[in-house]
């Protein structure tokens, strides 16, 4: 990915909160190619066993597109907003190429611990659950994506969603539920 | 369900919950009253709540952590004999670099591999074996080692050890280096003092630095 002109992201993210509908797509775009970068430099610098998190990848990348977090914090709840979005289309992507390569018989990757195959289909089943709650409630698709894809708190998440703690925490609650008893009805039937 | 029904489902479940245990299958009975459909659905989502309570409480940092880790591995997805090439160092007068994985032992390995176009090219395909075989004569620490000389899939290869850092090239871009100074890089004083091992090996060396200095000018 190019170099983005400074100041571009603080840029897109006002004119979003002005009611530019392009802003959000723009920005989306601009934060998944900044995210795998910054991710394979953030897993590069991992040493082994340690966990790795999406929040602290967000934060960093905050603090690379836009700046100081004291800066905005308007901006910033925005801004981690689309975060969430965007981990959620990655990670979903990349579940989805792991379940291809293994209904294709692709060669079986050296070094993988054995975890993903099960989780991607988990991943997958969740994205297609999550799509039709955005339908039901969209507020509490956008809390799961915060929450679960991005691993932000409940104040991060109301920050983003510029929602009371409350909100963030009933929305939580009842989407889990929604969520969990469409993945057991997937998994029966 | 439509978003309004939702929003009605949403309304019941959160009051139902605020109820103790006890109460709750009356508020059901009461507000669900005539729309089986409504009961149904109330029903299963209260039952999932206790069951969704750690649900999702992990973000999936395990499959985040693997999927970078991955796309690392298959930028570079060739394989040639046992080895995986990453990524590519750069390009001499006789074809590619490659850092690649050797399967077999797990190490990381500089692979030079003489291109299709230039091993048609009888004297570069003989240079190159030249210098390996001239190198691998050699065991310095200020000379990378070899490991072996292949053929595979047509293309010839050389394997030897990996020494991260900066090409010669590059310090030259950076500034102009005075003979010496490309003279110490080379063949450092060290090993100037300790002789060369063999008469092979002092060609090899004024081979490079001829190649330096014409890229210099």
């Amino acid at each position: 990915m190019a170099e983005l002109p400074p100041g571009e992201v603080t840029r897109l993210l006002s004119a979003w909160r002005h009611g530019d509908p392009a802003a959000p797509d723009l920005l989306m775009s601009l934060v998944y190619g900044e995210l795998r970068k910054m991710a394979r430099r953030h897993s590069a610098r991992q040493k082994p066993g340690q966990t790795f998190q999406p929040t602290a990848l967000i934060h960093d990348v905050y603090l690379r597109l836009v700046g100081h977090p004291a800066k905005s914090w308007q901006n910033r709840g925005h801004f981690f907003a689309v975060c969430a979005k965007a981990m959620r289309h990655i990670l979903v992507d990349y579940a989805r190429a792991r379940q291809a390569a293994k209904r294709g018989g692709g060669e079986p990757r050296l070094s993988l611990d054995g975890v993903t195959v099960d989780r991607a289909a988990e991943l997958i089943a969740l994205d297609e659950a999550l799509a039709k709650l955005k339908l039901l409630h969209a507020r509490q698709c956008r809390v799961v994506e915060c929450r679960y894809f991005a691993g932000l708190s409940v104040e991060e998440t109301a920050e983003a969603l510029q929602v009371s703690p409350e909100t963030v925490m009933r929305d939580w609650k009842m989407a889990k539920a929604f969520l969990h008893r469409a993945l057991a009805d997937g998994a029966s039937g | 369900m439509t978003p309004e029904r939702y929003g009605e489902l949403e309304d019941l479940w959160h009051r139902a919950l605020e109820k103790p245990a006890a109460e709750r299958q009356a508020f059901v009975d009461t507000v669900c009253a005539g729309d089986e459909a409504l009961r149904r659905e109330l029903e299963s989502l209260l039952a999932s709540s206790e069951q969704a309570e750690g649900f999702l409480e992990q973000p999936p940092d395990d499959v985040a952590a693997e999927m970078f880790q991955v796309r690392e591995e298959a930028e570079v997805t060739r394989t040639l004999a046992h080895y995986v090439l990453r990524s590519r160092l750069g390009a001499g007068g006789m074809g590619e670099i490659f850092l690649a994985q050797d399967i077999h032992l797990g190490r990381q390995v500089a692979l030079k591999l003489l291109t299709r176009e230039s091993a048609s090219e009888g004297d570069r395909k003989r240079r190159l074996l030249l210098e390996a075989q001239a190198a691998s004569t050699l065991n310095h620490p200020n000379v990378a080692q070899i490991y072996e000389i292949a053929e595979a899939e047509g293309i010839e290869f050389i394997a030897m050890e990996y020494v991260p850092g900066r090409t010669l090239s590059a310090h030259l871009q950076e500034r102009q280096l005075r003979p010496a100074e490309v003279v110490e890089i080379v063949i450092p004083s060290r090993l100037q003092k300790e002789g060369f091992p063999s008469l092979r090996c002092s060609r090899l060396l004024r081979r490079r630095l001829s190649c330096v200095t014409k890229s210099q000018s």
